[in-house]
């Protein structure tokens, strides 16, 4: 079963048309007391705890971070509320689309960068010309379209991560999940990345971010930290100042 | 968006991919043969060993029943291997997870199927024996193809690691083989329960004798579908552990 609920009838060839600005107070997903914990089922193999209770909601044109250090489990719980892992515990709600960009690169090496739209926009229930003229607006927007045609495995890591990001845009989700999403990328394009999530938020687009810091405190709504496995929303003190482990 | 045309998106991405991994297609083009030879080479010493009795052109038959089985196998290790992230990933943006499982099966499969026909081609070239029935011998052969492409599966999702994975299908597989075509000295009854002991009993069948037992196609058909979904749950189960 997809785990993308789709409510959506038709995707909007343009991108910042036709949205309207989105209410903060209509939740988008939410995760509460959410529980997970990694067994392996090979005899002597680790059992690893990653979240104990973390509860979060996210809310239309909302801008949220989750910062943690490495190993505390920030792609687990994004993970879960995308819906590609099993909780063990807990409950997770979500309204409309959603788009996901793992940490990896989640691509297939050997399909070119038109072929990789084409083959997850099919996923998302786009035709031929809608997924045509998003990518090309991606392209555009990103500074990759000389890549088109170019496999993924021939890209950089920058334009690997573009791509992958681009996966995430392509139906103009109502929430995007997106972890570590400007790994590899130029300054230019860090730039233009942080346009777009302002462009997107304001179109009433939710978006959660993870990152081991946060440096553009001001851009968000809510900042929470992951630290011993529990969720807790950051003072607004400790958002002024950059997290450990910059 | 119809399902179907999801479906034929998943295939055809899968088949560019697998179509586009020089190691596949040296895999599917030049092992065949080379496994066959080698095989044949293998079994000669065996062949001469007393109380061990070898029908004409049997070291073959059991060669091409193995090189295909064999391929097979490590296809499906390493189509599940490669992909299962990726996969993961493509169930989040609305393919059904079985559909996604189905589109590298039918990858499999037709990869399988390429192996089959060129280990069979072989077979004809290298021995002098003209099968009764070569449609059916070349679907006795799909059918260790498409067993041994589950087995695949199955190991790629539980093991999860590509040499792993191709070691423990190395070892099935041999033991397999040998105790299929009879170069293991026993009687115990568990061979007989091994993936292809049922397929070569029918190869041995269409080639010498132009039959088919209708209980030994059943046997096959049952065994792809317990393995097909023993592997819907490997793979399905098989992402969420570490």
């Amino acid at each position: 079963m997809p785990n993308i609920q789709k409510t959506k009838t038709s995707i909007d060839a343009v991108p910042d048309g036709g949205k309207e600005s989105g209410n903060k107070d209509e939740w988008v997903i939410r995760g509460t007391d959410i529980e997970k914990t990694y067994d392996s089922w090979l005899p002597f193999g680790r059992t690893v705890e990653a979240l104990d209770g973390a509860s979060l909601t996210v809310n239309e044109a909302e801008l949220v971070g989750i910062v943690g250090g490495n190993g505390s489990g920030k792609s687990t719980l994004m993970e879960i509320l995308v819906g590609v892992l099993e909780r063990d515990g807990g409950t997770v709600e979500r309204r409309g689309t959603v788009g996901w960009c793992p940490q990896e690169t989640l691509l297939y090496d050997r399909l070119t960068v038109r072929e990789t739209m084409g083959l997850f926009g099919r996923g998302y229930g786009m035709d031929r010309d809608e997924i045509a003229d998003r990518l090309g607006w991606l392209a555009d927007k990103l500074g990759y379209e000389e890549y088109l045609d170019t496999r993924i495995d021939h890209l950089s890591g920058g334009n690997h991560q573009k791509v992958n990001l681009s996966v995430a845009l392509l139906h103009q989700p109502d929430v995007l999940l997106l972890d570590e999403p400007y790994t590899g990328f130029d300054w230019e394009t860090y730039q233009t990345f942080w346009d777009l999530t302002d462009e997107l938020a304001k179109q009433g687009i939710a978006i959660v971010i993870i990152s081991h810091f946060v440096e553009e405190h001001d851009r968000f709504d809510r900042i929470y930290e992951l630290q011993d496995h529990r969720l807790a929303l950051q003072e607004p003190e400790k958002q002024a100042v950059p997290a450990e482990g910059v | 968006m119809g399902r179907a045309t999801r479906q034929r998106e998943a295939v055809s991405a899968g088949v560019r991919t697998f179509l586009r991994e020089p190691t596949n297609v040296v895999l599917l083009v030049v092992l065949p043969p080379l496994v066959l030879f080698m095989y044949d080479l293998a079994l000669g010493p065996i062949t001469e060993a007393p109380g061990i009795e070898f029908v004409p052109g049997g070291a073959e038959l059991g060669g091409a029943l193995f090189a295909t089985a064999f391929l097979s196998g490590l296809l499906g290790v390493f189509q599940v291997v490669g992909t299962v992230d990726s996969d993961r990933r493509l169930v989040v943006c609305g393919y059904h997870s079985v559909g996604v499982l189905l589109a590298r099966f039918l990858t499999i499969l037709l990869a399988g199927g390429l192996v089959a026909g060129i280990t069979f081609v072989t077979f004809l070239l290298r021995s002098n024996i003209t099968p009764e029935r070569p449609a059916l011998a070349f679907g006795v052969l799909v059918s260790a193809a498409v067993i041994y492409g589950l087995l695949g599966i199955c190991l790629g999702a539980l093991v999860g690691r590509e040499l792993e994975g191709s070691l423990v299908l190395v070892f099935l597989a041999d033991i397999d083989s040998f105790g299929a075509i009879g170069a293991v000295p026993t009687e115990n009854d568990v061979l007989e329960y091994f993936p292809l002991a049922t397929p070569h009993d029918m190869l041995d069948a269409t080639v010498y004798e132009g039959t088919v037992s209708g209980g030994d196609a059943v046997t096959v058909a049952v065994y792809i579908l317990v393995l097909g979904l023993f592997a819907i749950g490997a793979v399905l189960i098989g992402g969420d552990s570490i």
